[in-house]
């Protein structure tokens, strides 16, 4: 291995006396990408965050290019070389994609900013990544979908020749097509002899792109070396400290019972019908359409946004929707809200303090949980999903899926629209995949494999236009 | 390249223009109107000089605000601090220093309150309404307590010429406080749309999380924004100070609503991330003319347009034979930016 130019030694980090980070130690060489693995809560997201600046370490050192690193601001990790790729894009919406990459390193002669040469810069930016032909950098950041601010992001990090990329989840929001211009992109940056760290939960990612791995378990290193030494099992096996059941594809069964019909998109009692498609080819769109028509409860796949209410408890949470069962008059009776969310707690096991707890302190999983708590304690017979375990850790994955399986043997019937295709080969019994805004055929999950899924979301083949 | 680099300047140019149009259209109509209503008073020289002698508080106030706005900020103290600045320029004058010491000083105490403004939102990470509130109160305290509760009056010998409706060397057609005002205008408005500082405001105003992260020094523009703006305010004060011959405590009471509303009638966005000193002073200048224009409406001159007698005696005893009576301004102001705010929703759809 050639020699690291950034270096980790012994950083630890407590929050309110919890230790988020006990002595990790970690190298990042030059051109290669190593992959920082664990569940959620094992203290990824802290390291990322510490190596970026955006948090002060109590303990230990960092040196980049032998010379000690403590970044004290964001702004001074990125002038040393050190750039961050978000899980949420951290985009300007009312300024252009142009104004958006060149955010923060603006090209000014005494404070005026060049405006044609930014926009050379950014042009450049966008085709070193491949982005070119999909973004335009005149437009406004807000026409933007979710997989194109992601793409916005790595240009930004482009335009700053950083040494060090560090990429937290890099692809949650992005379909295929993306996700692999995304790591054409960061492979490119690597060969150019970045060092590059990836957060991510798709372990079969990882294994496409990086070379190394590190996998932290509370706080701390359980394991770290070369990927190719490493098999899946051992992988997870060391994130989770135990063996995690095999997402289990799911019985074949026949239903009866039609739950609700809109054209030609049927669906049964106590059936999973799974949603495939590319990111922007309207899945959620379509699903969104779909919750007004039927009436159903949609658990949205942004959980910040549509969600919650960041700052309010679990239990207000939770009973949003039917605050007017949990009292009389008018009178919300909280002991009544209480007792809907611990009954939740208790049946999806969601790890919390209670049910006052706010809702913006629990992890991804938990406060995934909790949506899909609410559309089951709703009570409609239907129920929608949109990216039901997108950055969430394999573990929780595993949970949630029980908990829809449940759901569905209970007599409900489920729509999911996932960019993950096992998840859908695991999860559902009907699969039907959306193309430039029109719906496929469903077909049995046998019928499926994972090639004509990911083959029918980027050509049609075969798709017939339904309602 | 040099195709695709102009058109995204045509662009850009494109989008604002499309944007400042609906409130300058709205200027247009209210011009019209009380050119109509009131052709001898309204469309002459001399009223053009008044209104833009009227208009010069609002319309700094607005520029300074657009930044605190568009940096996703509010800044309430705007009419205190006016008050504030004013009564001490009138107090410098009065101990016998030169007018340009009164004005360096005026505008000192706007920066002054302008960098506590900057310090409680951007610092101590008080919400702005809260924080501007507090300030907003102090200053107009203060100014009551340094004038004694009565306006200051400058010496008797004391004249000034930056506020004459008819200015010293004629060739300067308007006053030169409003000379001065034209400068700072095209000034700041060409640092919040052309500079590094500008594109950072946007950016905190549009995603502040997103600029901290892009190393934006997101604490230094913010406090810089209000710093502006009271600076800002510090200049209305002394030139309200020259127009009125006198500090006055209570000058500008309420004045920070109107300039908030010349804002929102500009296009900006309350919620911050978007807004033009241009469209400001368009929304600010709008305000000025409605109160302007409603006194001088003179309902039997409507007869030269067809209007019968009858009618126009109908106008005069609802409203008044002379001009249209303060609670009718009021209610105009109000539709204005209520159809602002309506229009600006319908943009963001």
């Amino acid at each position: 291995m050639k020699s690291p130019i950034f270096r980790l030694t012994g950083i630890s980090k407590t929050f309110s006396g919890v230790h988020a980070l006990r002595k990790v130690d970690l190298d990042l060489a030059a051109g290669e990408i190593h992959a920082i693995l664990g569940e959620n809560g094992a203290g990824k997201s802290t390291l990322l965050r510490i190596m970026a600046g955006a948090e002060i370490l109590d303990a230990g050192s960092m040196q980049l290019s032998g010379k000690n690193y403590f970044p004290r601001s964001p702004r001074a990790a990125r002038t040393a070389g050190v750039c961050v790729v978000h899980q949420e894009p951290a985009i300007a919406e009312h300024q252009t994609v142009a104004d958006n990459i060149n955010l923060g390193c603006e090209i000014s002669s005494f404070g005026i900013i060049d405006r044609a040469g930014q926009l050379r810069k950014a042009r450049e930016a966008l085709k070193s990544i491949g982005a070119e032909a999909i973004v335009d950098p005149t437009a406004l950041a807000s026409s933007l979908t979710p997989g194109t601010r992601q793409l916005v992001e790595i240009a930004r990090a482009f335009v700053t020749q950083p040494s060090v990329l560090l990429l937290d989840e890099p692809t949650s929001s992005l379909g295929r097509v993306e996700a692999d211009q995304l790591w054409d992109a960061v492979r490119t940056m690597a060969k150019s002899g970045v060092a590059i760290a990836l957060v991510s939960h798709r372990l079969d990612e990882v294994r496409r792109v990086a070379n190394r791995a590190t996998i932290l378990r509370d706080g701390a290193v359980v394991e770290s070396g070369e990927l190719s030494t490493l098999d899946d099992d051992a992988l997870v096996r060391a994130m989770s400290g135990s063996v995690v059941k095999e997402l289990q594809a799911r019985s074949t069964r026949t239903h009866e019972k039609i739950c609700f019909q809109a054209g030609s998109f049927e669906i049964r009692r106590g059936e999973i019908i799974g949603i495939g498609g590319l990111v922007g080819s309207g899945r959620s769109r379509w699903l969104r359409e779909l919750g007004l028509k039927s009436g159903a409860a949609r658990v949205s796949e942004d959980r910040r946004g549509e969600g919650f209410a960041q700052s309010l408890s679990i239990a207000e949470n939770l009973t949003l929707p039917f605050l007017d069962r949990m009292g009389r008059w008018g009178i919300v009776r909280s002991s009544e809200q209480a007792r809907v969310a611990n009954k939740w707690r208790e049946t999806l096991s969601i790890k919390c303090t209670g049910p006052w707890q706010r809702i913006g302190d629990l992890s991804g999983g938990n406060q995934q949980k909790i949506a899909i708590a609410r559309v089951l304690e709703q009570g409609t017979a239907l129920i929608l999903v949109d990216e039901p375990t997108r950055g969430i850790d394999v573990s929780a994955k595993a949970a949630i899926h029980e908990i829809l399986r449940h759901a569905a043997d209970d007599g409900h019937s489920v729509v999911v629209v996932s960019s993950d295709t096992r998840e859908l080969l695991a999860l559902c019994d009907r699969i039907a995949v959306m193309w430039r805004g029109s719906l496929g055929v469903s077909k049995a999950t046998n019928e499926w494999t994972e090639h004509s899924i990911v083959d029918t979301a980027l050509r049609g083949a075969g798709v017939e236009s339904a309602a | 390249m040099s195709t695709p680099n102009s058109l995204s300047g045509w662009a850009r140019w494109n989008s604002t223009f499309k944007r400042l149009l609906g409130p300058s259209a709205a200027l247009c109509v209210v011009i019209l109107f009380f050119s109509l209503v009131a052709p001898e008073s309204f469309c002459t020289t001399q009223n053009a000089r008044t209104l833009s002698a009227q208009s010069v508080v609002v319309v700094l106030g607005a520029i300074g605000m657009t930044f605190v706005v568009v940096g996703g900020g509010i800044d309430l103290s705007i009419g205190s601090v006016i008050a504030l600045s004013s009564v001490a320029s009138a107090l410098v004058v009065r101990a016998g220093f030169s007018s340009v010491t009164a004005a360096l000083i005026g505008c000192a105490v706007g920066l002054m309150v302008g960098c506590v403004n900057g310090f409680l939102v951007a610092s101590a990470r008080l919400p702005a309404f809260i924080a501007t509130l507090g300030t907003m109160g102090i200053a107009r305290g203060v100014a009551k307590w340094l004038a004694n509760q009565s306006t200051i009056y400058p010496p008797e010998d004391w004249t000034s010429s930056l506020m004459a409706k008819n200015p010293d060397p004629v060739w300067l057609l308007l006053a030169p406080g409003v000379w001065i005002t034209i400068v700072i205008a095209l000034a700041f408005g060409f640092v919040l749309s052309r500079t590094v500082f500008g594109a950072w405001v946007t950016s905190i105003g549009s995603n502040e999380s997103a600029a901290r992260l892009c190393g934006v020094p997101v604490v230094r523009v913010r406090w810089t924004t209000y710093a502006l703006c009271g600076l800002l305010a510090g200049v209305a004060g002394v030139l309200q100070f020259h127009r009125l011959s006198g500090g006055d405590p209570t000058t500008a009471n309420g004045k920070e609503l109107e300039v908030i509303a010349a804002v929102v009638i500009g296009g900006a966005a309350l919620s911050g991330g978007f807004g033009t000193v241009g469209g400001s002073i368009v929304g600010a200048i709008l305000m000025a003319s409605l109160s302007n224009g409603c006194n001088l409406v003179d309902w039997n001159s409507l007869g030269r347009w067809g209007v019968s007698t009858e009618m126009a005696q109908t106008l005069s005893s609802w409203f008044g034979s002379s001009g249209i009576p303060n609670y009718v301004q009021e209610i105009l102001v109000g539709v204005v930016i209520v159809i602002a705010a309506l229009a600006d929703r319908r943009r963001h759809r």
